[in-house]
């Protein structure tokens, strides 16, 4: 996948906050594949299909207007996200939608789908809706953005992420990976192969990978069901003694022959026997306690490490060849 | 692999060696070979003497008696040695060195070998279990090692109380340089009852003291051991039950799912530690099955292996083995 995996990464965004991230965001999809299916400036600027977003600033064709917006549709026309924001940069109501044919919005209200609106942040309506913290409050951040420009082989699905931490820190903070499936490991009536981690504080480590029984963190499709459900992962997923005790992922430490790291695939799984609903393509485990910032293979495939506190495991997500992650 | 898959199931033999006997036989008909053996009266150091699983001149159920089987392709060796009943063996196995010397009722040596079970019951009361043997006789594809397994369940019930598996890695899972890319699983859960009896959690998990009761080389020829290592369980310790293992139900479709098992060694365990690969042939189901249950039965079937029950019953459940094709597993 190297070779059709793209990035925007070691971007800096300062008082923008949220909406310099999804502004970077829209900029780096648009240049790769997407299209821009609406979007409305929150005062009066309105296109659909088009793009009206101009820049991460307020004001007049802005983004960074209460009740802006802009809704991207991957390259295959076959789902869309929804960025919507609230009254700060912080605040955002984010959907996903298995359609591309939208209609209607205006500059302050997003187009409709004609199926259903998957809310990954915020709640409500298009009539009333609520929008949640979908990022820390603005400072000097790091930013991270990459996408495949081509689906995950037997799929349709392009995965891309964005990554947000504090610049010069080693903790993840603001992460939204959207991963495809690896086919044959998806019920054969799955009509959307692809998982989606979401969160926006340092609290997550890749332990968390085993502890999202409840949480709203990683969510998925469910063929059937027609709200996005909640899932729960496991990494290398290793229980010890019995019932209830802690994950092991990041504590193998290195092969005992190469002295280099390992990573292993993810499982995602639905918490009301559900069934399985696959293996992630991208996004994996690390099994060597890391830093954020750390690489596996830098030079060709490589991976990123994205790490919460110090002494946690972390996520390995794919990243651009040779290209050094700064802090 | 369904072509080169062969097993002697749905047995129930009288005795511990005669379940050891089926699996000598079944080996030796698969390409395997027997260069030494002891009746524990009489000693053979040049091939196979033991014809029955009987007691008596030639046969396995006496005390002290002892073959060694080496794979098809010569590699590996494994040393089984009957104790005081048939209830009672020795199980080792060596990587490259081979097992020399013995007597005919001592068994031979390698200076390679690892003790996989030491002078202890492996079987349920005689006549009273179930029991399968499985093999290949090719080795893994990109490897060189050759799978097989036995188990026993007792009669009548879903309860697996002995489990033995020597399985290899997935190509591509391993380091390229691991010339020992083999997990040996065995263990035996006393009692018959479904809820207590057998082979439970905490036999197919793990502890942070004693990783588990399977083993392997790590960093074999790389200065590393024969150590324990974990087998992955998938856990999550928020809801305190497998995500993945025996909880989650079928796929969306109805079929079941298999999730493969990762295998390491924790840095808490000491070293040799790290990653070792991903199993080849056994795996974890999704869906909370059950001995007799299979999956796949008609192509590559996996037979279940572990009991239907409380969670403390889950992790025995969560584990399927190859099967053989269209072949339906009597309780």
């Amino acid at each position: 996948m190297a070779n059709t995996r793209v990035g925007t990464v070691n971007q800096t965004v300062t008082t923008a906050g949220g909406t310099g991230v999804v502004y970077l965001l829209k900029t780096h999809l648009k240049a790769h594949g997407w299209t821009v299916l609406g979007s409305g400036d929150g005062l009066s600027a309105f296109s659909a299909p088009g793009d009206v977003i101009t820049s991460a600033n307020s004001g007049a064709n802005g983004l960074d207007n209460n009740r802006a917006w802009v809704t991207l549709g991957d390259p295959g026309n076959n789902r869309s996200f929804t960025f919507w924001r609230g009254t700060t940069n912080a605040v955002w109501r984010i959907t996903t939608t298995e359609s591309c044919s939208l209609t209607g919005g205006n500059s302050t209200t997003p187009l409709t789908t004609p199926l259903t609106d998957g809310i990954i942040s915020g709640a409500g309506s298009l009539a009333t809706p609520t929008f949640s913290t979908a990022f820390q409050i603005a400072a000097t951040w790091r930013v991270h953005i990459v996408s495949d420009t081509v689906a995950v082989p037997g799929s349709n699905v392009y995965p891309f992420y964005y990554l947000v931490s504090t610049a010069g820190a080693t903790a993840s903070m603001t992460t939204f990976l959207f991963d495809g499936l690896i086919s044959g490991t998806y019920s054969s009536d799955d009509t959307a192969p692809w998982v989606l981690i979401q969160f926006q504080t340092t609290a997550f480590s890749g332990t968390s990978l085993g502890a999202g029984g409840g949480s709203s963190i990683f969510r998925g499709w469910l063929p059937g069901i027609t709200t996005l459900q909640n899932l729960q992962l496991a990494g290398s997923g290793i229980q010890l003694n019995g019932f209830g005790a802690t994950t092991v992922n990041g504590s193998y430490g290195v092969d005992p022959i190469s002295g280099l790291d390992w990573m292993v695939p993810i499982t995602a799984t639905h918490i009301s026997s559900n069934g399985i609903k696959g293996v992630m393509v991208g996004v994996k485990s690390g099994l060597t306690i890391r830093l954020t910032g750390n690489t596996l293979n830098l030079a060709t495939d490589p991976y990123i490490y994205w790490c919460g506190a110090v002494g946690n495991a972390c996520l390995c997500l794919p990243w651009i060849d040779g290209v050094a992650p700064s802090l | 692999m369904t072509t080169t898959r062969t097993g002697t199931v749905n047995a129930v033999p009288a005795t511990g060696a005669l379940a050891i006997f089926s699996v000598k036989t079944l080996l030796k008909a698969a390409g395997w070979t027997v260069p030494r053996s002891s009746d524990g009266t009489t000693l053979n150091n040049s091939g196979d003497q033991l014809t029955t699983g009987a007691s008596g001149a030639n046969g396995l159920n006496n005390t002290s008696a002892w073959f060694v089987i080496r794979e098809p392709g010569g590699r590996r060796e494994y040393m089984f040695q009957r104790g005081a009943s048939s209830l009672i063996w020795t199980i080792q196995f060596s990587e490259l060195v081979k097992f020399t010397g013995g007597t005919a009722t001592t068994s031979p040596t390698a200076s390679d070998q690892a003790t996989l079970w030491s002078a202890a019951t492996l079987f349920d009361t005689d006549g009273t279990y179930r029991f399968h043997t499985v093999c290949d006789s090719v080795a893994i594809p990109g490897s060189n090692v050759y799978m097989f397994w036995f188990a026993a369940h007792t009669t009548g019930q879903a309860v697996c109380q002995t489990l033995f598996v020597a399985d290899g890695m997935r190509s591509g899972t391993y380091h390229p340089s691991d010339a020992s890319p083999l997990v040996i699983v065995c263990n035996y859960g006393t009692g018959t009852g479904v809820s207590s009896g057998g082979l439970k959690r905490n036999h197919f998990g793990q502890t942070s003291a004693v990783p588990s009761f399977a083993s392997a080389w790590m960093a074999h020829g790389f200065g590393g051991s024969y150590t324990a290592v974990h087998l992955s369980r998938y856990g999550t310790p928020s809801v305190g039950w497998p995500p993945v293992v025996g909880g989650v139900g079928t796929y969306n479709d109805g079929t079941d799912g298999v999730v493969e098992i990762f295998v390491g060694r924790l840095i808490s365990n000491g070293a040799p530690t790290g990653p070792k690969g991903t199993l080849a042939s056994m795996r974890h189901t999704a869906c909370g099955r059950g001995y007799p249950t299979t999956l796949n039965l008609a192509a590559d079937p996996y037979v279940v292996i572990g009991t239907v029950g409380a969670a403390a019953e889950t992790d025995a459940t969560s584990i399927a083995l190859p099967w053989i094709t269209g072949v339906v597993p009597t309780l």
